[in-house]
Formats: structure tokens, C-alpha cells, sequence
């Protein structure tokens, strides 16, 4: 049996690893992609101290790299579901059960989707939530890019090096990302916005043809041709798979020791209901996770 | 009576994080089922070929006797069933 097991291997996960590791907790991540992490699909990260600029996998590369040097194993396997049995708790994967005195749950986030007719059906033929991921498929065409947050921002500066024009189309008057960014997108010639518009529908048969968009304010429709809309409206967490107290979104809800309504099933990163997801939350979340994992075996064993 | 084996094409690239995990649940079911398998990276002129032919906007994707069968990170089960 382990002590430990982090379901999620993301910056939240391998911080609460390599923790867990020096506090000589036999320790096991459970991991379903090669390459895990939000962040790992983030083309520069600038807000992480020490780092001034970094490519989101670059940096994803280091957590991992610095958490297999202090001897943190990594299993790629998809968890189906965590079971509390009380003093154990039972990991069941695609590959098998496994045990262990405490969880974590760090299983992040995915981007949220609109829920707007058309949207679904053109996912991958035109309607994208990562232009990391999707942009050099746009190179010298038009598109659109929905949300005026952090990442729409962030996304929409990497289109404006690709596509020919970026449409950034935001339901307020103003953005909501950090400064920053708001004066490199504004400085942008071949970017411009539509304020107090929301997407209405996405259209196209094989790929996306063009969208319809209605303003708020006026309730007016209009229609916009492009062949790419890139959507930024929020995540949501990756919590299926446990059943512990979740708040309306699915996020986790825990107390500042990043406990959950289950004892011993603990919580770090994007998938706990919290006010910033970052990755130097995520990572202080997984150092204080780790420790408060600790405190509850060493309590176990009493 | 032969055989006519199920042709498995994966459309990757370097930049692409979601890639390797596609790449190796390829290559594990490989190991496991008997079809024809090849890697082919976007950024070159047979992967810009491809990507035009079946109007590829994303990555991962692989192609499966001449139609697109999963765009994304396959899921192992349902990919087992086409090449079992």
C-alpha cells in the first residue's frame, strides 16, 4: 500500500509529490497524459517568480524533471474513481486498483464550452479552446476569439502572429485581463474588438464558415465570417471521479489545510473551488496539501 | 483468404503536447493488434498534405482507412475496437 497517492500530474500534483517524497512518504502520481497540465498548453508563462518569460512546457518539463530527481514516481493511468473506505482509500484505474492511506486529488481543469448550437459539432473543425494547441492551422485567415479574461488575451496575441485578423468579442466594455496584456493586444494592428457582444451560433457544415453574434445591450444579430473561433469562458474541473463535497461548478470545496468533507482525501490545484488558478497557486496548494496529508498519516499511526 | 489490414495514420507535431499521449496509445495498441501504423508530423510536406486532404484544424488526428476516426487523444477502448 502506498502512504500516498496524487491523482494528476499538473504543477499542483508534482508539487505535493516532491513534498510528500522528502517527508518520506512512499508516494505514487497517477497521471493520464504523457504530458499533463493546463500549463503545458500555454505558450509564455511570465507570471511565475524566478521565471521572468517560460514556455508553458518548458516550465511543465522542469516540475516533472525536478520531481523524478528527488525520486517521485509517476504512473501514466487514468483514475476512474477514488473510494474512501476510512483508513484506506481505494484508487481504481483503467490498469488496476490501488490503495493508500491518503489522496490528493489534483486533477486540474479543462476549458469550459459556450453551449451554443453548432459549437460542438465543429470542435476540431474550426472551434477551439487552445490556440497553442490549433492556431497554425489559422495561418493567414480570420478568426474569432471569444472571453476578454487572462486567457482569451493570451491566446488572442498568439493568433495575431498567425492569422490574418483576430475579432476579440467580449460581453463587457472593457477587458478583464491583467494590464499587460491589455497594452500588447491593444497595440496590435490586425486585432479588433466587438464589446458587449456574446456568440450566438457557430456555422458551418464540414468546418466552421462563419458566427452570429448578438450585443447585449442593443440585441442586435449580426453575422461575421471566419473559419476559426477560439473560446475562453472559463474551465471546468476534472472532479467526476470523487465523491466529496463540490460546490455548483464541480470545484472541490476545502478548508485553508486543503482538506476535503472526506478525511484523508485531500486537494490542490485547478479542480479546488477557490479564487485564483494560477500555477503558483496550484504548486502552494500541493505544498500545503502534501504536508497536511502528512500530519493526517502520521495521525493514522498513533 | 487474406487479411486486409485496418490502416492506422497519426497526424502529430513537435509543438503539440496532446500528441505524445496519442502516440503512445497507438503504439501500445500496436503491440497488442495487427494493423499498419505510420507517424506522420504536420510540419512536413506529406503532414501539410494530409492536413488539407481531410481538413485537419486540430491535432492529434488520426486517420483511419481514409476517414477521420478520432481528432484528440483516442480513447484506448474505443480506439481497440477499430483495430481489434
Amino acid at each position: 500500500m502506498h502512504d500516498i497517492i496524487i491523482v494528476g500530474g499538473g504543477p499542483a500534483g508534482l508539487t505535493a509529490a516532491i513534498y510528500a517524497v522528502r517527508y518520506g512518504l512512499k508516494t505514487l502520481v497517477l497521471e493520464k497524459s504523457v504530458i499533463p497540465g493546463q500549463i503545458a498548453t500555454t505558450d509564455v508563462v511570465e507570471n511565475y517568480p524566478g521565471f521572468p518569460t517560460i514556455a508553458g512546457l518548458e516550465l511543465m518539463d522542469r516540475f516533472n524533471e525536478h520531481a523524478a530527481n528527488i525520486g517521485v514516481e509517476t504512473k501514466i493511468s487514468e483514475v476512474k474513481t477514488v473510494e474512501d473506505n476510512g483508513n484506506t482509500k481505494t484508487v481504481f484505474t483503467h490498469d488496476g486498483d490501488l490503495e493508500a492511506k491518503a489522496v490528493i486529488i489534483a486533477t486540474g481543469a479543462d476549458p469550459k464550452h459556450l453551449g451554443v448550437p453548432g459549437e460542438e459539432e465543429l470542435i476540431a473543425k474550426g472551434v477551439s479552446y487552445c490556440a497553442t494547441c490549433d492556431g497554425p492551422f489559422f495561418s493567414g485567415e480570420e478568426v474569432v476569439v471569444i472571453g476578454g479574461g487572462e486567457s482569451a488575451i493570451t491566446d488572442a496575441l498568439i493568433l495575431s502572429n498567425i492569422a490574418s485578423k483576430v475579432h476579440v468579442v467580449h460581453r463587457r466594455d472593457e477587458l478583464r485581463s491583467s494590464k499587460i496584456l491589455q497594452e500588447r493586444i491593444f497595440a496590435k494592428e490586425n486585432v479588433d474588438f466587438i464589446w458587449d457582444t456574446v456568440l450566438e451560433k457557430v456555422i458551418g457544415t464540414d468546418e466552421v464558415e462563419q458566427v452570429v453574434l448578438k450585443n447585449v445591450k442593443t440585441g442586435e444579430t449580426t453575422d461575421l465570417k471566419t473559419s476559426g473561433v477560439f473560446i475562453y469562458i472559463g474551465i471546468v474541473p476534472n472532479t467526476r471521479m470523487v465523491d466529496v463535497d463540490k460546490d455548483k461548478y464541480g470545484f472541490i470545496i476545502s478548508n485553508e489545510k486543503m482538506e476535503t468533507s472526506s478525511k484523508g482525501i485531500f486537494v490542490a490545484g485547478d479542480c479546488r473551488d477557490t479564487v485564483l488558478w494560477q500555477v503558483v497557486t496550484a504548486v502552494a496548494d500541493g505544498a500545503i496539501a502534501a504536508v497536511s496529508a502528512y500530519e493526517y498519516i502520521t495521525g493514522l499511526e498513533k | 483468404m487474406c487479411n486486409i489490414l485496418v490502416k492506422v495514420t497519426l497526424v502529430h507535431a513537435k509543438w503539440c503536447h496532446f500528441c505524445p499521449t496519442a502516440r503512445k496509445t497507438w503504439q501500445k495498441l500496436k503491440e497488442e493488434f495487427d494493423f499498419e501504423y505510420s507517424e506522420v508530423d504536420f510540419d512536413t510536406p506529406e503532414g501539410k498534405e494530409l492536413a488539407e486532404k481531410f481538413k485537419i484544424r486540430s491535432i492529434p488526428t488520426t486517420i483511419i482507412d481514409d476517414k477521420i476516426a478520432f481528432v484528440g487523444v483516442p480513447d484506448e477502448e474505443q480506439a481497440s475496437k477499430v483495430v481489434a
